[in-house]
């Protein structure tokens, strides 16, 4: 099922210390004209395919910064234009949090929204706005979203983004983001850099799986107290389950099923794929969407799959699990082409083998 | 304190600074079962931890409030272990019998509840029906409402909402009680204390491992499927 990363704005609250969006781009705001473009092409795209559903994550920048008028509009947008196939079009979110407001809550529940994705950092001026990235006041901010969410019985899940600065201390971050949210449900993800490492964050594959190595036995002895916690939760699953539940990254099939709409209706490949300026399938405005899901150039995302399994990773263990990881990683400006593992693809055969399979005795795929 | 017969079904809480007369307590000891009564004795005074421990052999339902002048943790410990896995039948002693009882892998427990201090479950009420959040509260006069009435809506009190969302304050920043394994079962209750790694913080971990064991064991039980005869 098609999932579009949607970022009407890239424009955000916050200055953390790992992302330079906002300084890289000049921040963009999609217009209410091409916000209803979109889903008249979305409405044309699942009236042809009306056994698909789309997720259409509204993502940024900050979404929340578009203001609840914007959503508003979106919601008469989508009721006037995709009368028929708006209960095939699933809504997410993306967000800081912290502009929640009481006010989004009711347009969110139109929408079909009951769960927000998000994000935290415990550590001191890593997120947080202006040139000091004040955390405090970001940390407050976001408790406020939490309540507003939690008083209106909606959900939450949380990424985690490894830095050079969390490194010393990966049990103590660990239980504090379990303890955070005892219900479960946080991911931690390295910090991906995609231009200069100007506040010292960046840190190496080797780095983030001993970071998530010296967490992994406490996660693994205590499963029952720290519910879905990833990639751990994933990897686990993936065993029992034998990779039907991969994610994005690591299933080798975004081909056809991943698309990026950004705020001038520009699209690409997925998020990542726009971070990079590459695998760009024209604007909104001048394609329709079962065009740009058909794009010729998303060949090459399965070809990667199928090269890889004769070359790169030919014979590796953990194929089923990594599939080469994410092809937009596997960028790099410096080389031509996405035909090459990533670094990241050796993060996971490492963490496999130094911590997953020593700790629990299992053997991957022998 | 000498206590009557005529408080059968009265549920007591008893809070003393320390045992008293062990004797005099002996000659009541038949009342004392009749009654619905928890004896609570001062953290601060060492002898009240083995006392804790007679009472409880003696099938005294008891515990042990937390004075901010002392707790003497390696003896508390010892009556942790004690409470969880004493062989020889005992009764409850506080808070760990409530923490272990109440455990859950996933959500927070408020032992206060045995104190009557978790304004989830308990608000204290004046006499010209005033709200108060705990009984300190109450006696310092700090209200969060002034009308009895607001009672049945009390969840919308914004004195109320703030307290209850009072343990995010924790987590503005990484700390030794938002960094503790145990937060669960503790929620900072002793974040006063300047080293917390050798006094509360072993403890609750322990404490946690006991009520995760008595879980599993509670869980077994009710998986076991027997035969009708």
């Amino acid at each position: 099922m098609p999932t579009i990363i949607f970022k009407p704005t890239e424009k955000c609250n916050s200055n953390c210390a790992y992302c330079d969006v906002v300084v890289r781009k000049a921040p963009k705001t999609m217009s209410l004209e091409l916000l209803e473009t979109t889903f008249i092409k979305i409405n044309e795209y699942l009236l042809e395919k009306n056994d698909e559903k789309i997720t259409l994550i509204w993502h940024g920048g900050e979404p929340l910064l578009l203001g609840v008028d914007y959503y508003k509009t979106a919601l008469k947008f989508i009721n006037q234009h995709c009368a028929e196939t708006k209960h095939l079009i699933e809504h997410a979110m993306q967000s800081n949090l912290t502009l929640m407001k009481q006010e989004f809550i009711e347009v969110f529940r139109d929408m079909g929204i009951h769960h927000l994705g998000t994000s935290f950092e415990p550590i001191a001026n890593i997120r947080g706005s202006g040139k000091e990235i004040n955390s405090e006041l970001y940390n407050k901010k976001f408790f406020e979203g939490i309540n507003i969410l939690k008083e209106n019985n909606f959900g939450w899940g949380f990424i985690y983004v490894v830095t050079k600065k969390a490194l010393a201390k990966p049990l103590d971050i660990f239980y504090f983001l379990s303890n955070l949210k005892l219900s479960g449900g946080f991911m931690m993800n390295p910090v991906l850099i995609y231009g200069e490492d100007e506040n010292n964050v960046a840190i190496t594959p080797q780095e983030y799986v001993d970071f998530i190595g010296e967490i992994f036995p406490v996660w693994l002895k205590n499963r029952k107290h720290f519910k879905d916690v990833d990639p751990f939760k994933t990897i686990m699953k993936n065993i029992e389950e034998e990779g039907e539940s991969l994610g994005c990254v690591d299933s080798g099939t975004c081909a056809y099923n991943h698309l990026y709409i950004g705020p001038s209706g520009e699209t690409s490949q997925c998020g990542r794929a726009e971070d990079w300026g590459i695998v760009n399938y024209g604007n909104i405005n001048d394609r329709s969407l079962r065009e740009i899901f058909t794009d010729p150039r998303r060949e090459e995302f399965l070809t990667r799959t199928k090269y890889l399994l004769e070359n790169d990773c030919a014979g590796c263990r953990f194929w089923k699990i990594c599939h080469g990881g994410c092809p937009l990683d596997a960028y790099s400006p410096k080389e031509e082409g996405l035909m090459r593992k990533t670094a990241w693809c050796d993060v996971r055969k490492l963490f496999m083998e130094k911590y997953f399979e020593p700790i629990t005795g299992i053997k991957f795929n022998i | 304190m000498r206590v009557s017969e005529k408080w059968e079904g009265i549920p007591i809480h008893i809070f003393a600074h320390r045992f008293g007369n062990f004797m005099q307590f002996i000659e009541q000891r038949t009342i004392y079962h009749k009654l619905s009564v928890r004896v609570f004795l001062s953290s601060e005074i060492e002898s009240n931890y083995k006392d804790l421990q007679i009472l409880s052999s003696l099938g005294i339902e008891c515990g042990v409030y937390f004075s901010d002048k002392a707790i003497q943790w390696d003896k508390l410990g010892d009556l942790m272990y004690y409470a969880a896995y004493g062989k020889v039948q005992h009764a409850g002693i506080e808070p760990f019998d409530f923490l272990i009882k109440k455990f859950e892998y996933n959500s927070p427990i408020d032992f206060s509840n045995v104190y009557f201090e978790n304004p989830q479950q308990y608000l204290h009420i004046s006499d010209d029906g005033k709200i108060a959040l705990s009984a300190i509260d109450l006696h310092i006069g700090k209200f969060i409402s002034e009308d009895l009435n607001e009672i049945d809506n009390i969840e919308q009190n914004e004195l109320y909402k703030k307290h209850l969302n009072n343990w995010q304050n924790y987590f503005m920043n990484l700390g030794d009680c938002s960094c503790c394994p145990a937060w669960r079962i503790c929620l900072g209750k002793f974040h006063k204390l300047e080293d917390k790694k050798t006094t509360c913080q072993p403890l609750f971990n322990d404490l946690m491992e006991a009520a995760e064991l008595f879980y599993e064991k509670k869980s077994n039980l009710k998986q076991k499927e027997l035969c009708q005869p």
